[in-house]
């Protein structure tokens, strides 16, 4: 009984810890100008994810260790350093973002301009970093983001041309019209979106820091291989919202006020409520993952002590970086940029930053000497490999991609 | 000396020794294998010691990623001086180290101390986690 308790609340958790802003302004961006013709992205986006983070989870069940403690007695210090300052800047650009994020919701609550909310944001997170228990966090901030499930429940409200919508969703290109390498970029977007660094950053630590063991393969196996998926449903949903609203009446979705309004359209001021309450709890619970994840990846190439595992004077470094990195996120927003300009430069740092956190974690997973016989199995390899193709692909198109489309205006 | 080295005869210094974990008794952390201290013996060149401390990682790094460390440095207050371990101070040899508790209390890092006096300041910071 307990377990099937801990695997629904893990499972609840995956679907809401997916979503965080990135996700909601790709996939409102792309709704609205693309419908569901990017859906095949998402697809294999969400394979992605599940493949890797079942590695990284595996890894951390049977060694005890996260994937980025072993990076550096893999890789060697120096190829490490690079892959540590990669991926810690798009996890900080990605922190940023959040609390953006997190600082329109409350503007767009309020009426009060977001550059008021960005510090108390910041505080308000640090303080929840260092009161509150691991799993609470978790499991209060994953539960809350299903919220977003609003933006499906629209769809089905509104009734609207299905044929249509599955027309879209089985398109795998762009319609004649459509410029091509802006289509690309928004693919590389979504793509980045879905496959976050610091997803498996902060899932492989999390299992260490919930003292996952071989015993726990089963349970965090079908923790990823549902929750994640699922979470990708709730992604589909604000797509899907986004076209079916948007798209016929010409309108983009470049900012978060415009990314609610298909909730406000299917339920009026109850739906933005509901879809706000949502976009809150899934962007900050992305940016206690993201400041947490920062934490993690110096701590894990230092060898400090690290985790909510630990007594906080027992990780002071740790504790200061976290601490240190909000800091520098709220500095970032605090110049008044856009926050989802910050998001779209973090996505595409995200894509560039790819390879760097996902191939040690396809090397590490061929590890007899940490895995034994767990091991990746022909299947996990193959889908591993043929991912890892697509990330690289992404990581080497995604600034040129950028700098042609001019962010995909 | 007697190390578990959980059946290895023999490991290669640079993959299996070098930039390992280096944990004391109940896993907790004291730092990684930044370096080795090799001393010669009747002609024989012997490991006698873990070298713990960026410092001893710097050297490790080509002069163009230093800034990186010293980046680095910003978020732990400091570059920390090389502690070190002595051979007979180890018990496991595994995909990590681990030392005696004695001798991961006495390489606990300078930086981690200082802050930690700060740290423990923070109404909080003595509360049981997780």
């Amino acid at each position: 009984m307990k377990r099937i308790l801990m695997l629904t609340l893990g499972v609840l958790t995956a679907i809401g810890g997916f979503v965080d802003i990135g996700d909601i302004v790709a996939n409102a961006t792309i709704g609205a100008r693309y419908g569901l013709g990017l859906l095949w992205v998402l697809t294999l986006g969400v394979i992605g994810i599940c493949a890797f983070a079942e590695m990284s989870g595996r890894i951390v069940a049977v060694s005890g260790r996260p994937v980025f403690d072993l990076i550096r007695e893999r890789l060697g210090p120096r190829v490490a350093l690079v892959n540590l300052a990669g991926s810690f800047l798009a996890t900080l650009l990605t922190l940023a973002a959040q609390i953006g994020g997190v600082a329109v919701v409350i503007q767009l609550a309020s009426g009060i301009p977001h550059v008021v909310w960005v510090i108390p944001a910041g505080l308000a997170l640090w303080l929840v970093i260092w009161f509150v228990k691991f799993q609470r966090i978790e499991q209060v901030l994953g539960l809350s983001g299903l919220a977003v499930g609003v933006f499906g429940a629209a769809i089905w409200w509104l009734d609207p041309d299905w044929g249509a919508l599955a027309g879209q969703a089985l398109s795998l290109g762009p319609a004649p019209d459509e410029p091509v390498p802006t289509y690309f970029y928004y693919a590389v977007t979504l793509f980045a979106a879905t496959m976050t660094p610091y997803e498996v950053f902060f899932f492989s630590s999390g299992g260490a820091e919930e003292h996952w063991s071989r015993k726990d393969l089963g349970i965090q196996r079908a923790n990823v291989l549902l929750g994640f998926p699922l979470g990708g449903v709730l992604s589909v949903g604000i797509a899907g919202a986004a076209a079916v609203t948007l798209l016929p009446l010409g309108m983009d979705a470049e900012t978060l006020g415009q990314v609610l309004l298909p909730a406000g359209i299917a339920f009026g001021l109850a739906g933005m409520a509901v879809a706000m309450f949502g976009f809150f709890a899934c962007m900050t619970g992305a940016a206690f993952e993201t400041s947490m994840s920062c934490g993690y990846a110096l701590a894990q190439f230092f060898g400090w002590a690290w985790g909510k595992r630990e007594r906080p004077k027992r990780a002071a470094r740790f504790h200061m970086s976290v601490a240190v990195v909000i800091v520098a996120a709220i500095a970032i927003v605090q110049t008044g940029v856009d926050p989802v300009m910050v998001t779209e430069v973090s996505l595409v740092a995200s894509a560039v930053a790819l390879p760097l956190t996902y191939l040690p974690i396809l090397m590490v997973a061929n590890d007899r000497v940490y895995l034994g016989r767990h091991v990746n199995g022909r299947f996990g390899n193959a889908v591993g490999t043929v991912i890892m193709v697509v990330v690289v692909v992404a990581a080497i198109a995604a600034v040129p991609l950028m700098i042609a489309t001019g962010m995909g205006a | 000396m007697n190390i578990d080295w959980r059946g290895l005869e023999k490991i290669d210094l640079g993959t299996g020794l070098l930039d390992r974990q280096v944990n004391g008794p109940k896993q907790h952390p004291v730092g990684k294998v930044d370096d080795l201290e090799l001393t010669e013996r009747d002609g024989r060149i012997e490991v006698t010691a873990l070298i713990l401390g960026t410092a001893a990682l710097r050297e490790r790094v080509p002069r163009g990623f230093r800034w990186l460390l010293r980046a680095g440095f910003l978020f732990g207050g400091g570059s920390d001086q090389t502690r070190r371990i002595g051979f007979d101070q180890i018990k496991v040899v595994d995909s990590d180290v681990e030392v005696t508790s004695q001798a991961a209390e006495s390489a606990e890092s300078e930086t981690e101390r200082r802050l930690r006096r700060f740290i423990a300041r923070i109404p909080g910071a003595e509360d049981e986690s997780q």
